[in-house]
């Protein structure tokens, strides 16, 4: 395809400016992102046991219901059913409590203990797979969230920039370009051939991330502004009211004959729970489950109004039963959260997100590897300051995100013992690791912080299936869910070797690499060796 | 979902994007590539078609073509290390 | 796009077309997503789908128009285009507003 050299170099120019903004912001947010496709198996594995008894049949929900309601009245404004009791909701009977915001709640599990007493239990939800998801949804920064989503939204416009104008670039060049990874002295070369195999094919995935981003930030302003000029008294958003009781006394089904029921309106609809609300005298029930065929707008579960007293499902909100419209929207969320097709989806989004963070880490040593100065027969010249710094700034701002979120996954199961405020904590650790690394970068400069951060990536991810197994022994209070949380253990091991790996390539290229670079070692300023300059020692650089 | 199917599914469009890949000029995989491609692509194409009419069989329409785009971009992102990793063999046999 | 032949583009005009693009670029996707909330099936009555479907459009709407907007030969122009589109697509929202409304 041919487009004028002209328009070529002003997107040049753009494509650099907006990567240089936005690059680093992305990269934590597609490292936190590809982590949080597992935020509820993470949950669930970071959640102590409870110390709730087994939770009762089902067919005893109503009895425990009614025992729970003598005692905390409270509850019925908002309770749930619980099908399936989880670690993370470890409660036939689960109630909410108004938290400090209005999407806030503090939750209670209610269980039978031995003698037949009712039992209660604050859950201890584990707060750092949900600090993960916000650091993945404010791209790292730590403001509140008022001022970091703004932020978001203009990285995520700056992004959506960064792909037309990258795709502009390497039109005109695809049908030499596409796929290839050309390997030689050329290190300039090959680092373009691995950002273009990071982002040409998955151009897809990265325009739905983009747009989906920006409406993320902004669709509180969006329906504010089409409320004013695009429709006649605020937007028009229709509310349904629940179906009242078909006589003043009737009381709801139990939740057994309410969990049939739904298998025969809705056959491949696994359901998680029943929840249900007292408003202003009126009982709203919903559904909540998951049908694998069909993928959904929340991250792991779809949800639909239930008419507590007839079993009756109203399908419309229903992935797969909704209208066009609704189907449009349901897609674009499922989209970008990768909830659809089941957990093999899940690992795909989760490399696709890994080979995304690598993109914009690659774009920046791009930009570092254009801007080199050359050895001439002189010597080894400075580098530029530029250079360095954004150096730094990318080794310490990626491996800084890296080993923060290591060490804040391997501090949860000694957390809860010993201190209250998890939350705060595992937010503390983790930015206590990332502005060290940060400052170690600049410190110690690129290339040697690159290989000590990555060694400490290592030995903290290697900490977060070590700490479990401290659970299995019952060690200083840590535990071990038996069953699906070893995956998580399992792949922390096996990204420690991963970390190894890299931190080795990264030490040969330091000593046998390119001397002008910002990657050799700090101290070669004298002329390099004859020897140790192959082709080898080109591919690590 | 039947797991056998959606296996058969994930295999035959992790065959067609690799034949696909192949086809490609710029591929790095075979020392001697196969010319013309044409065969290569066709079937890689034909695989890829059927990996994506299993997928409509057990899945929404939405699910089943996400699922199938988000598989190809994921074998054709990783297609090139794979490729540039076995010519680097290649060059420097062990 | 309004360039001529023998004009070449550069990146010299880079703020006043970034803010063109940020400014007049979202008030035009809202007034396109506007026009798609009327005159599509449905209407403006369409439901609570539709009214999200019709905010979601004004993302790929503005990022679109950002993306493009370095295209324009010079600021000014980038400005008046957009501005005459802006015009053109508020004219028709406000007709059909008052003919449908």
């Amino acid at each position: 395809m041919k487009i004028r050299n002209d328009v070529i170099k002003v997107y040049k120019d753009v494509h650099i400016w907006v990567g240089i903004l936005s690059g680093l912001m992305l990269f934590i947010a597609f490292y936190a992102g590809a982590i949080t496709m597992f935020e509820k198996p993470l949950e669930r594995w970071a959640t102590p046991p409870s110390s709730l008894a087994a939770p009762p049949p089902l067919a005893r929900a109503e009895v425990l219901l009614q025992a729970v309601l003598a005692e905390h009245p409270q509850a019925a404004k908002n309770y749930l059913i619980v099908v399936e009791p989880t670690v993370d909701a470890p409660a036939r009977v689960i109630w909410r409590e108004p938290g400090k915001s209005r999407r806030q709640f503090t939750e209670f599990g209610a269980s039978f203990a031995d003698d037949g007493s009712l039992q209660v239990e604050k859950l201890r939800k584990a707060p750092v797979a949900q600090l993960v998801d916000t650091l993945h949804q404010l791209v790292g920064l730590p403001f509140p969230d008022a001022l970091a989503r703004p932020i978001m939204g203009a990285v995520a416009l700056l992004y959506a920039v960064a792909l037309v104008s990258g795709l502009i670039i390497f039109l005109p060049t695809l049908a030499k370009d596409l796929l290839a990874m050309r390997i030689g002295h050329n290190i300039k070369r090959l680092w373009m051939d691995v950002h273009n195999a990071l982002g040409v094919v998955s151009l897809p995935f990265h325009v739905v991330m983009a747009l989906t981003c920006v409406v993320f930030a902004f669709h509180d302003e969006f329906y504010d502004v089409q409320g004013a000029v695009v429709y006649e008294q605020g937007v028009p958003w229709q509310r349904e009211t629940p179906p009242g009781p078909p006589t003043p006394d009737a009381r709801p089904l139990p939740a057994v004959e309410l969990l049939r029921l739904a298998h025969a309106q809705q056959p491949g609809f696994d359901v998680f729970n029943f929840s249900f609300k007292q408003a202003g005298g009126q009982l709203e029930a919903s559904i909540t489950g998951l049908d694998t065929r069909y993928g959904t707008r929340a991250r792991t579960y779809a949800s639909t109004h239930l008419n507590p007293y007839t079993g009756e499902i109203d399908p419309h909100d229903l992935p797969g039963q909704m209208d066009p419209w609704d189907t449009a929207v349901n897609t674009f969320f499922m989209l970008h959260f990768g909830s659809f097709g089941g957990n093999p989806v899940r690992w795909l989004y989760l490399l696709l997100g890994l080979a995304g963070a690598l993109l914009f880490y690659t774009g920046n040593l791009l930009w570092i590897e254009s801007r080199r100065r050359k050895q001439r027969a002189d010597g080894v010249p400075e580098q530029t300051r530029s250079a360095r710094v954004l150096g730094s700034l990318t080794v310490g701002v990626s491996l800084g995100c890296v080993v923060g979120i290591s060490a804040t996954l391997a501090a949860t199961k000694w957390l809860p013992q010993r201190v209250d405020n998890l939350a705060a904590w595992h937010e503390g650790i983790y930015y206590a690791l990332f502005v060290a690394a940060v400052a170690w970068a600049f410190v110690r400069g690129a290339p040697r912080a690159a290989v000590e951060l990555l060694r400490l990536a290592a030995l903290l991810t290697l900490l977060i299936p070590l700490s479990s197994l401290a659970g299995v022994w019952g060690i200083g209070g840590a535990w071990h869910h038996p069953g699906i949380g070893c995956v998580i253990d399992l792949t922390a091991l096996a990204a420690v070797p991963v970390f190894l790996v890299i931190a080795g390539y990264t030490a040969r290229r330091m000593r046998v690499g390119h001397a002008d670079s910002v990657w050799a070692q700090p101290a070669s300023s004298q002329p390099l060796p004859p020897s140790g300059r192959g082709p080898a020692s080109a591919l690590q650089e | 979902m039947n797991p056998w199917l959606y296996t058969l599914a994930a295999l035959a469009g992790i065959v067609g994007a690799w034949l696909l890949y192949l086809a490609v000029p710029q591929q790095q995989w075979l020392a001697a590539p196969r010319r013309p491609a044409r065969g290569l692509a066709w079937s890689g194409a034909a695989l890829a078609l059927l990996a994506l009419l299993l997928l409509l069989t057990m899945m929404g329409a939405m699910a089943a073509v996400a699922t199938w785009l988000s598989l190809l971009m994921l074998v054709g992102t990783l297609a090139p290390f794979l490729g540039a990793w076995r010519a680097h063999r290649r060059r420097r046999p062990a | 796009m309004t360039t001529q032949r023998s004009h070449r583009l550069d990146s010299a005009d880079w703020f006043g077309k970034t803010c063109a693009g940020l400014v007049l670029g979202f008030s035009l996707a809202v007034a396109v997503s506007g026009l798609c909330a009327w005159l599509t099936p449905g209407g403006i009555a369409g439901g609570n789908g539709k009214i999200q479907f019709v905010m979601w459009l004004i993302a790929p709407l503005w990022a679109g128009v950002l993306c493009f907007v370095f295209l324009f030969r010079d600021s000014r122009r980038a400005w008046l285009w957009l501005g005459g589109a802006n015009l053109v697509a508020c004219g028709l929202l406000a007709g059909v507003r008052g003919l449908l409304g």
